[in-house]
């Protein structure tokens, strides 16, 4: 029988608490967010945006899709000049999605978007953002990706009637 | 006898090791219960005051009233909460992101703007993920959260089993308050119990489908189906010069016509070109949500892209729209809110008498067996019955 002189541990039922401190750590983070630094700002058609990805982790995959989030600053007033604007990770810039990956949503210059972005990037794989304005001119620009970033070249603009 | 003893320590093993937790967790819940109204005593620029008594202006003219207050506001969601509260207006202007601005829908007034904060948001976050941040579709705090379900409902069943005749607490309610603290906690953490049974019960099972919600969330299970974006051959080409789109009036028409019982709760502006109009409110159906009745409306074609209301719910979709009320208590307006934060208060209690219930029994076995050599075992066991009878 082991000893019961001394008085129960009443401190470990009250390790619980120590749960407690994790949300004021998260309430101090969501005020002071460290975020990546923000990527070049690049001329696109007659716009200028530049993205910050959301962190510095790798993609993530949600319902089967390697995604990452990004915000994108977009020139004041631009978006409404905008028929539609999307981003995407790959070796050329993709066709106007079907789904929601991808579409540069939200209200005002900030912009967020959930990018298709490949899980473990090939060096020739860049960050591409299609553009269209109203009357039906597309604009591509695109940002080499973090770990291909020393060699940034500067993308050439396609321009092209829908 | 033995058994009940079993059941005793199962009754604690499940809420000792996390009361403080749980505890934390009953008590902001109780709060939420009642953010609206704190909210309304806090801060007078939350208060829709209307000493004349006039109408509640239609939604387009708050939204038109903070475009005139912020030159360049870009407004995406408008949330009306209870007549005695503003509604709030998010949008993004130069240089500000995120603010929120509080609006009088009586007047028209805008009477505050900051910078999205708002209490019941940090409140809800605070109760149901203990501000851990969102990972792609899950928290682990609300997982930590949604489990305390299992807490709720297994002090309940075997607080029901270990205390014989609970029923009595309901015919003949007694605290003795003349034998000491121990009595006296032991009194009122049955009596509490007893009384709260059928709120352990909700809380236990709302909870429970909040834990399934996660992991649907989690394994990216669509609850409602999205409709995919608009076709952008639907969108107009014109000669660059930006196109108007449906007015949000008459978007909001379209969604009164479908659904003429739409009393319109959160209002949300398309997030861009290819989005949709979402007008999402209360309605006829008793117990359902806010958000029960919902119209996405194309801002082209001004076309219905989806109706969603209660008549039409698959039993997941009912489930996920009558959760929340039941939880929050909010069902019924401030008197069951009242009831609500009163047992969620009492909950709270009860974690702390149960703790300290079990503080004082191990200090007594203590006492006890330096007295008699008879042993822990003797001594726990004698109490453990102890406490059953009553």
């Amino acid at each position: 029988m082991k000893s019961i002189d001394e008085q129960p541990a009443r401190w470990k039922y009250c390790l619980s608490a120590l749960l407690l401190i994790l949300p004021a750590w998260f309430y101090y983070q969501s005020l002071n967010p460290e975020l990546p630094p923000e990527w070049s700002e690049q001329r696109v058609g007659p716009f200028t945006a530049a993205p910050t990805p959301a962190d510095t982790q790798p993609a993530y995959v949600y319902d089967g899709v390697s995604l990452k989030d990004f915000s994108v600053r977009f020139c004041e007033g631009c978006r409404a000049r905008m028929r539609t604007a999307y981003l995407v990770v790959g070796p050329e810039p993709a066709a106007i999605p079907a789904g929601y990956d991808g579409i540069v949503h939200g209200h005002g210059s900030y912009a967020h978007v959930h990018v298709p972005y490949p899980e473990r990037p090939a060096p020739e794989h860049r960050l591409w953002l299609t553009v269209q304005e109203w009357d039906g001119r597309l604009h591509q620009v695109s940002w080499p990706l973090p770990q291909s970033r020393e060699v940034i070249t500067s993308s050439a603009e396609v321009q092209a009637q829908e | 006898m033995q058994n009940r003893r079993l059941w005793f320590l199962v009754h604690g093993w499940l809420s000792l090791p996390v009361w403080l937790l749980f505890c934390f967790i009953c008590l902001t819940g109780s709060i939420s219960v009642l953010s609206h109204e704190i909210t309304w005593l806090a801060n007078p620029d939350a208060r829709a005051d209307n000493p004349q008594g006039l109408p509640a202006r239609p939604l387009p003219e708050l939204v038109a009233a903070v475009e005139e207050a912020v030159p360049g506001a870009n407004v995406g969601h408008v949330m009306v909460y209870e007549p005695y509260l503003v509604t709030a207006i998010s949008f993004s202007a130069s240089g500000i992101p995120n603010a929120l601005a509080y609006v009088n829908a009586y007047t028209g007034e805008v009477q505050a703007i900051n910078d999205g904060f708002s209490f019941i948001e940090f409140m809800r976050s605070l109760h149901g993920w203990l501000l851990f941040p969102w990972q792609a579709g899950y928290s682990v705090g609300y997982y930590l959260v949604s489990l305390m379900s299992i807490v709720a409902l297994g002090a309940m069943v075997t607080g029901v089993v270990i205390y014989k005749r609970f029923w009595r607490s309901f015919t003949r309610p007694g605290i003795r308050l003349n034998r000491g603290a121990r009595a006296l906690l032991g009194d009122l953490h049955r009596l509490v119990g007893v009384w709260s049974l059928w709120f352990l019960l909700i809380m236990g099972l709302t909870g429970g489908w909040y834990f399934a919600q996660a992991v649907l969330w989690h394994t990216a299970t669509d609850i409602w189906t999205h409709p995919d974006p608009v076709a952008l051959d639907e969108l107009p080409l014109t000669d660059g010069t930006p196109p108007e789109r449906l007015p949000l009036a008459e978007a909001m028409a379209t969604a009164r016509q479908t659904m003429p019982s739409l009393k319109p709760s959160l209002v949300s502006l398309p997030e861009h070109s290819r989005d949709y109009y979402s007008i999402a409110g209360s309605g006829d159906a008793w117990l359902f949500d806010q958000y029960s009745y919902r119209v996405l409306v194309n801002p082209w074609t001004g076309e219905v892209a989806q109706a969603r209301e209660p008549a039409v719910m698959n039993p997941l979709q009912v489930i996920t729209h009558l959760a929340d009320p039941l939880h929050f208590g909010t069902w019924g307006g401030l008197w069951t809110k009242a009831i609500w934060f009163v047992f969620g208060l009492l909950l709270t209690g009860m974690s702390i008498t149960g703790f300290m219930i079990w503080v004082s029994r191990t200090a007594r076995a203590v006492r006890e067996t330096r007295q008699s050599p008879a042993g822990e075992y003797a001594a726990d066991n004698r109490l453990a019955v102890e406490d059953a009878r009553s």
